[in-house]
């Protein structure tokens, strides 16, 4: 190697490594700016106080989120109730029981479905899922429309995550399942499924992290009344909607006390990518 | 590819029935979806979406008019996004691709993006509204908005980019690194160019990612809808004039609709430029290499 | 065609040695034998990748398949228990008899005609399961209850010397035990089921040399009970363990059976001039 040449490769390793080092580095700030915004807050008011207290009034120095919280705990958990074993379902279609043009077509259209904006799948059901919803019971915008709408939302990820675990499910596994004479079905319980445990297990939970992180599709069709739903027909609020409608017009502690919102979801997000992390970590030891 | 596509064995047992069952329901439930949603669109909005929609100015809070300022913000704002997060990620790529030579920074970069990746977009509108609004001073702005959407799409861009670099064919490293080629050489001549397509295809899709987004651009590039002078001016996303159309504005929904068909079309359009644009380039290069 | 070779006129070999002279009284013999193929044709995508193969197998022998590499054995093998049709574009046609019945009627029930036929690939396959469920959960999908699936999987176990390794660990993962022991274990799992055929492609080609003996004496016993069909690229192994041999071989870029002998015959004294070239490795 000559000499420009080894000069050129010193550039290219600090410039790379700087650049490297700002985009690790946003994670941080993205912590140092929330916490550092949330701090003032939380030293007049002790962090516990967002689960215990009654109201959110921030200015009276409540800052209750519980509400908030349970929205966004059973707005998430009916979503991947819905849309986990559909999911899987899907890609099972897909992996290993559609002809493969019908495959290619049912991919191309998760594709599509997938890159769908959040607020155009927030619009659709405003205007086709709220009023169905409101023949039904009033006033339409209720928690249910939101689990429906996130869970539509969330589907086509989880199904195409889920086919891409099928399909590295080895060939020879499955053909050695049908060659004992096991239909298909019994291959996929017995052979694929087991498999693509791990896969599916992990492609799930990021699914969560997206349905607790989501704003805009839910925003549209929940209602947003503070209160903890006492039905699926009810209108409830969650963690996400909170801050982007009240943000509009906060200040100081009220705006402090979203900040403090937006850090509970980050914290939540980053315990679930840990939690990703472990298990995948623990899969490879055993493999 | 399918392992074992289209053969079921002719079990006929009742739960072989069930499952065949359940699974192209769970199928028809998706192309359903997929088809209700487009149809309900173009039914609501369709009719509201002409050329002179697109290119004239809107009126009445955009109950009249077109969306021509909030299509020119969008531009505006995927502009500042891909121009910060393109270099920026590129390097990184190349970082975490060379990770055995920096095996400590490229791990905790590597980490730190998993986690960038999963941070929901309206934190990143609280960020990107404290550090580029406030701490820097752009106010609402296209360029603060545009910044934001960069941290979001950034772990996108990382990681096509180091998959396009690791799909080039190892023996093309290897034949690199017998010739004696610097790294620099092996990347500038060799990597690079061999993982164009899917480089490209990376940020086209992360461009498609930034299109999408409502929340991280809401309180950092703002809602104006005049027509902004320059990056320091606030925009409306078209996301965001959808959302603002359908919540906020009296008898906005069916307009909103129509500003979704257009923001669904462009979605769709760079989806399937990402798709197409690297099949093709691959072809291409292929043909020219024979 | 291997051009340092003398090849007489393909027409006169292309009709299989097995059937040639006298169908009549033969044929009945035949019928009698558990498996028995008959012009035996498999294409890809509309191209043909084996045509011409008529033989027999039946219980009580190892018939071996030798032959050079993409001379179609394997497919051969795929389309005894139609696997083969799991590759998109496959198409197969002739006969294949088992017990007298075509098996290539689409009536065919798949789940039964793979139960009867086994089959134990070259890849050990073992499924991500532990070691007893490797064995049972097939057994439960062909319908076997209770205290009997204990009982087939130490059955299964031990005719493949394999439960005195195991059978403290039943319950741990498949995926632990060393390359032989998997490969043993696929060929409990697939005996287990009780089979009348058992196809096995080049069963230990992957394994070490002290593993492939342990797999060739557990043939030799089995077929007192099965009628064992294996592929192998191995002559030494055919000869050391095959009763009979069919010899393939590739015709214009078509597989096709040359001929099936004693494997005595084949390795001594072939008929064919092809043959005697391959086995004594002239070419292929």
């Amino acid at each position: 190697m000559n000499a420009t040449g080894a000069r050129r490769d010193a550039w290219l390793t600090w410039t790379t490594r700087a650049g490297g080092v700002v985009a690790g580095a946003l994670t941080l700030l993205v912590f140092v700016f929330l916490v550092g915004e949330t701090l003032p807050l939380f030293l007049k008011i002790p962090p516990h106080h967002l689960f215990v207290d009654a109201r959110w009034s921030p200015r009276d120095g409540e800052i209750g989120l519980v509400p908030m919280m349970v929205g966004s705990a059973l707005v998430t958990l009916g979503a991947m109730v819905l849309s986990t074993p559909t999911g899987i379902a899907v890609a099972a279609l897909s992996a290993f029981f559609a002809p493969r043009g019908v495959a290619v077509v049912l991919r191309g259209v998760l594709g599509i479905l997938a890159g769908v904006p959040s607020v155009v799948y927030g619009l659709w059901g405003l205007t086709v899922l709220v009023p169905l919803i409101h023949a039904v019971r009033a006033p339409g915008v209720s928690l249910l429309a939101a689990i429906l709408v996130l869970a539509l939302m969330i589907l086509p990820t989880m199904a195409l995550l889920a086919d891409a675990t099928f399909r590295a499910v080895p060939v020879d596994e499955m053909r050695a399942a049908t060659a004992l004479g096991l239909s298909r079905c019994a291959a996929v319980l017995h052979v694929a499924l087991p498999r693509a445990r791990t896969g599916l297990v992990t492609a799930s939970i990021l699914q969560v992290g997206r349905a607790v992180g989501e704003t805009m599709a839910i925003i549209m069709v929940m209602g947003n009344t503070i209160q903890v739903p006492k039905g699926p027909f009810e209108p409830a609020r969650a963690l996400t909607s909170h801050i982007a409608l009240e943000m509009a017009y906060a200040l100081g502690d009220h705006r402090r006390g979203l900040f403090a919102a937006g850090l509970l979801l980050l914290v939540v997000v980053v315990g679930l990518v840990a939690l990703v992390d472990r298990i995948e970590s623990r899969h490879r030891l055993i493999a | 590819m399918s392992p074992l596509p289209g053969l079921m064995a002719a079990g006929g047992r009742a739960r072989d029935r069930v499952g065949f069952a359940i699974v192209w329901a769970a199928g028809s439930v998706v192309v359903a979806a997929l088809t209700a949603l487009v149809v309900s669109m173009l039914r609501a909005g369709g009719s509201g979406v002409s050329f002179a929609y697109l290119v004239s100015l809107p009126e009445r809070a955009g109950i009249d008019g077109g969306i021509a300022s909030v299509v020119v913000s969008t531009l505006l704002l995927l502009l500042v996004a891909l121009a910060a997060a393109a270099p920026l990620g590129l390097l990184t790529a190349v970082l975490l691709f060379e990770a055995t030579r920096t095996p400590r920074t490229a791990k905790l970069v590597s980490r730190s993006l998993d986690v960038l990746a999963c941070v929901p977009s309206i934190v990143f509108g609280l960020f990107g509204m404290k550090l580029f609004c406030e701490v820097i001073g752009l106010g609402w702005s296209i360029l603060s908005g545009g910044l934001t959407l960069a941290c979001m799409i950034m772990p996108v861009v990382v990681r096509s980019t180091e998959q396009a670099l690791r799909d080039v064919p190892a023996d093309q490293r290897l034949a690199c690194a017998a010739l004696g080629t610097s790294r620099w050489g092996a990347l500038l001549h060799v990597l690079v160019p061999a993982a164009t397509p899917g480089i490209v295809a990376g940020i086209v899709l992360a461009t498609g990612r930034a299109l999408a987004e409502t929340a991280a651009v809401l309180y950092t590039a703002g809602a104006s809808l005049r027509m902004p002078a320059s990056l320091i001016d606030p925009g409306r996303a078209l996301a965001v004039h959808v959302y603002t159309l359908a919540i906020e504005i009296p008898g906005g929904a069916p307009r909103a609709t129509s500003a979704a068909l257009v923001l669904l079309v462009l979605v769709g359009l760079t989806n399937a430029l990402a798709y197409c644009g690297s099949a093709v380039f691959r072809r291409w290069r292929l043909g020219s290499a024979a | 065609m291997n051009g340092a070779v003398d090849v007489p006129p393909a027409a006169t070999h292309r009709a299989p040695i097995l059937l040639a002279p006298d169908p009549g009284p033969r044929l009945q013999a035949l019928e009698r034998q558990k498996l028995v193929v008959q012009d035996l044709r498999v294409c890809y995508r509309g191209l043909p990748a084996l045509q011409g193969v008529s033989f027999s197998a039946d219980v009580g022998q190892i018939t071996a398949i030798i032959g050079s590499s993409g001379c179609g054995k394997s497919s051969c093998l795929l389309a005894l228990n139609r696997l083969a049709e799991l590759v998109p574009g496959s198409g197969v046609a002739g006969r294949v008899l088992l017990d007298g019945v075509d098996v290539l009627q689409p009536s065919t029930n798949l789940t039964t005609l793979r139960r009867r036929i086994g089959m134990v690939f070259q890849k050990p396959t073992p499924f991500p399961l532990s070691i007893e469920r490797n064995i049972a959960f097939p057994l439960r999908e062909h319908g076997v209850r209770g205290p009997e699936i204990a009982a087939r999987v130490r059955r299964a176990l031990v005719a493949v010397g394999l439960w005195s390794e195991v059978k403290d660990r039943l319950r741990s993962s498949a995926l632990a035990l060393s390359g032989g022991q998997q490969q043993r274990l696929c060929i409990a799992r697939a005996i287990a089921l009780e089979p009348e055929v058992l196809l096995l492609d080049e069963p230990t080609s992957s394994l070490d040399p002290a593993a492939a003996q342990r797999v060739e004496a557990l043939l030799s016993e089995l077929k007192t009970s099965y009628a064992i069909v294996v592929v192998t690229h191995n002559l030494h192994q055919a000869r050391r363990i095959a009763d009979r041999t069919a010899f393939f071989t590739l015709e214009d870029g078509v597989g096709t059976l040359v001929e099936l002998d004693d494997t005595a015959r084949i390795f001594a004294g072939a008929r064919d001039p092809r043959t005697r070239d391959y086995v004594e490795g002239r070419f292929g």
